[in-house]
């Protein structure tokens, strides 16, 4: 074991961290945004948009992340669309996240007891004001754990930018461990991938303390 | 008080529980002779449940003493418990069938499974309990595919498998719907009827007044008063009683 | 757009070449999803009895495998343990590290399942002088198992999912196949077109089979 050569590779380490938090927060944002649009549209009564919804999210789900990305990433350009390293792993993880989360949502809303949408229209509100007022947030508090549990496995799958390229935290040991072994001889593979496991091991924590933390927030403003 | 030990079948002297810090017993001085039928009565939070769960070895005890037949037991390990509770059957509020099994093979499971019973004896006393709590032909039936009060009759006869020389009744009718009260009172009263020793914690003060030889009545972790139903029902000695007779009835 | 455009003489001239990846994933599923789900009985059990020592490396061993990816854990056994100078063949470490991750899953989900059950379920068994082993085995068990197979099924889902990560460090299933052969000929949508097809068909029959088994377990048993 050799510790010095991951105090050697600080910066180098850091700036991979950084790229894995692009990822993740980009993603995140992004497949929060998919969710919603289309945890919503799945439920709508017009079964002409409901069906080719549910099938594109059930497709998303069903197909392995790597392979998503491996077809975004190489599969693109057939389509006109050429993407960096970085964008295509965003791009997937937004899109996987997305059709997951969507199905989260889906659940949430579907949960939600058909007579509140009845009682609210009978107070005279449109189906729009209805469900963003209404359904909505009764739909959404209940699937945090779940949808906490999503947050998760983004934050894991930002390590798949390394099989296209993107130098995050997986790719910069391997290019730390491919140089050590280079210059200095041996193959340093446990330690650096071992750091990288213990990184990933702590960021999960905080994650976890933070929806939590997040989670007692929630629950407190909606007990009065 | 040694002549009272002798016929005591179960004896607790200055029990005492804790729930973390939180104490729900006060030294509960309890004893049941053979044949008699104790009907515990209180309100909820009062104790009763959990001091009937002590008898079973189900809660540990932090002070005071259990005694089964004038011996000591509230200290005895688990697997020390388990040849007691055999001769001191329990029944739950919520029937607590084995939902996976059917009717017979919850009742002939334990024994069988424990080398107490042959198979052909367990499956020929189940048949008899079970035709004495008239569910001769649902043998072969799930708990899921009977009623409350079916599965309490299950349940009962489940626990008087092994001839128990004591029954347990833990509000052994607050989970069932009005109408299938009724049915199982009938059975807990016709079980019990030949001097089966039992100790039956209950909020029906019908059944209490016809059925119990003594009722004993808690309050906030204590036995505040017991005595013959006559006399709890018609002049209680405590405020308390008063009280609680009075809102149900 | 002419890349979009799909040749057909192309795919299925790949197609026994995709018909020995998916032998290999679904191999793969098979060995891996088994063997987890066997031994996550055995540690679950270890957890019910909680057994000391015995009980904290397995909540350990589940925590540091269900909070890191499994990618990076497949890195660290393939190219970190010769290090130490334990290395296996792709296929044998593929394997091995799909198993461990899967098994840590299969028992939480089992643990879970357990801990879920009413408490006066085991109460009942203990009145009825039930020896802990024989109330283990023969109540908690199979309840808990009836309770457990739609988060179970999702675990071996997830994990034959998971089996393309293996394609990363040189295991011939379906995804290396794919990647292979858009690699050689520069077909990208043909390959992904059957890569696909293949993933759908598998998952949907798991998702099939799921939906067949809780009909059957549920049987004379729900409420």
């Amino acid at each position: 074991m050799n510790f010095d050569l991951i105090l050697e590779n600080r910066d180098f380490f850091l700036r991979a961290a950084g790229y894995a938090v692009v990822i993740f927060v980009a993603s995140t944002m992004a497949a929060m945004a998919l969710s919603l649009a289309f945890g919503s549209l799945a439920t709508v009564r017009l079964k002409l948009i409901r069906m080719p919804v549910r099938i594109v999210i059930e497709v998303f789900r069903d197909i392995p992340q790597v392979v998503l990305l491996f077809f975004i990433f190489f599969g693109a350009p057939a389509f006109g669309l050429q993407l960096g390293p970085l964008q295509a792993t965003i791009l997937c993880l937004s899109l996987w996240g997305g059709a997951n989360g969507a199905e989260i949502v889906r659940g949430g809303i579907n949960a939600v007891p058909r007579h509140q949408f009845e009682s609210a229209r009978s107070l005279g509100l449109g189906s729009f004001s209805i469900f963003v007022a209404i359904i909505l947030p009764q739909a959404l508090r209940p699937v945090i754990p779940a949808y906490a549990g999503l947050c998760n496995i983004l934050m894991h799958s930002t390590s798949l930018g390394a099989l296209v390229g993107v130098v995050e935290l997986l790719k910069s040991g391997q290019i730390v461990i491919d140089r050590a072994s280079y210059y200095q001889g041996g193959s340093p593979g446990l330690t650096v991938y071992g750091f990288i496991l213990v990184v990933y091991f702590i960021a999960g924590l905080l994650m976890n303390a933070g929806i939590r933390g997040l989670e007692r927030h929630l629950g407190r403003s909606s007990k009065r | 008080m040694t002549q009272n030990l002798d016929t005591a079948v179960i004896r607790t002297i200055g029990l005492e529980k804790y729930y973390g810090i939180h104490q729900v017993l006060f030294g509960v001085d309890f004893s049941i002779t053979e044949g008699e039928r104790v009907v515990i009565m209180g309100s909820s939070g009062s104790g009763k449940s959990t001091f009937i769960r002590c008898l079973n070895g189900l809660e540990s005890t932090q002070g005071g003493h259990i005694q089964f037949h004038g011996r000591d037991i509230e200290a005895l390990a688990e697997r020390d418990w388990r040849p007691l509770r055999r001769r001191i059957g329990m029944v739950f509020q919520d029937f607590a069938l084995f939902p996976h099994m059917t009717v017979l093979n919850n009742l002939t499971f334990a024994p069988v499974r424990e080398g107490l019973m042959k198979k052909a004896a367990a499956e020929e006393r189940a048949l008899a309990l079970l035709e004495r709590v008239k569910l001769r032909g649902k043998e072969r039936s799930f708990p899921s595919q009977l009623s409350g009060g079916q599965q309490q009759r299950v349940a009962i006869v489940r626990s008087m498998m092994m001839s128990p020389e004591v029954m347990l009744f833990d509000e052994p009718t607050s989970a069932l719907d009005p109408e299938t009260v009724g049915e199982v009172l009938a059975i807990i009263q016709d079980l019990t009827s030949e001097g089966l020793t039992s100790i039956i914690v209950t909020h029906e003060t019908n059944f209490a007044r016809k059925c119990a030889n003594r009722i004993v009545y808690m309050d906030a972790g204590k036995i505040v008063e017991e005595g013959s139903p006559e006399k709890f029902f018609t002049s209680p000695d405590t405020e308390r009683a008063r009280s609680f007779i009075a809102s149900h009835n | 757009m002419t890349g979009i455009a799909i040749d057909w003489n192309y795919f299925w001239s790949v197609a026994p070449l995709f018909l020995r990846g998916l032998e290999l994933t679904l191999v793969l599923c098979l060995v891996c999803n088994g063997i987890s789900i066997a031994v996550a009985y055995v540690l679950a059990t270890i957890l019910y009895f909680r057994t000391p020592v015995l009980c904290q490396l397995i909540r350990a061993y589940v925590s540091l495998i269900r909070n890191t990816p499994m990618l990076v854990q497949l890195f660290f056994f393939y190219f970190g343990l010769p290090e130490i100078g334990v290395a296996a063949s792709p296929l044998i470490s593929g394997i091995i590290v799909l198993t461990v991750w899967a098994t840590a899953y299969q028992t939480e989900n089992i643990r879970g399942a357990i801990e879920g059950l009413p408490p006066r379920l085991t109460e009942a068994g203990r009145s009825l002088g039930l020896r802990p082993g024989g109330l283990f085995v023969f109540v908690i068990a199979p309840v808990a198992t009836r309770t457990v197979v739609p988060a179970m099924m999702n675990t071996i889902i997830s994990a034959t999912k998971n089996s393309a990560l293996l394609s990363s460090i040189g295991v011939m299933e379906l995804t290396y196949v794919a990647m292979d052969n858009i690699a050689e000929s520069y077909r990208s949508m043909e390959n992904f077109l059957a890569l696909l097809i293949c993933y759908l068909t598998i998952v949907m029959g798991l998702s099939a089979i799921v939906t067949l088994l809780e009909r059957h377990l549920g049987r004379g048993y729900r409420r």
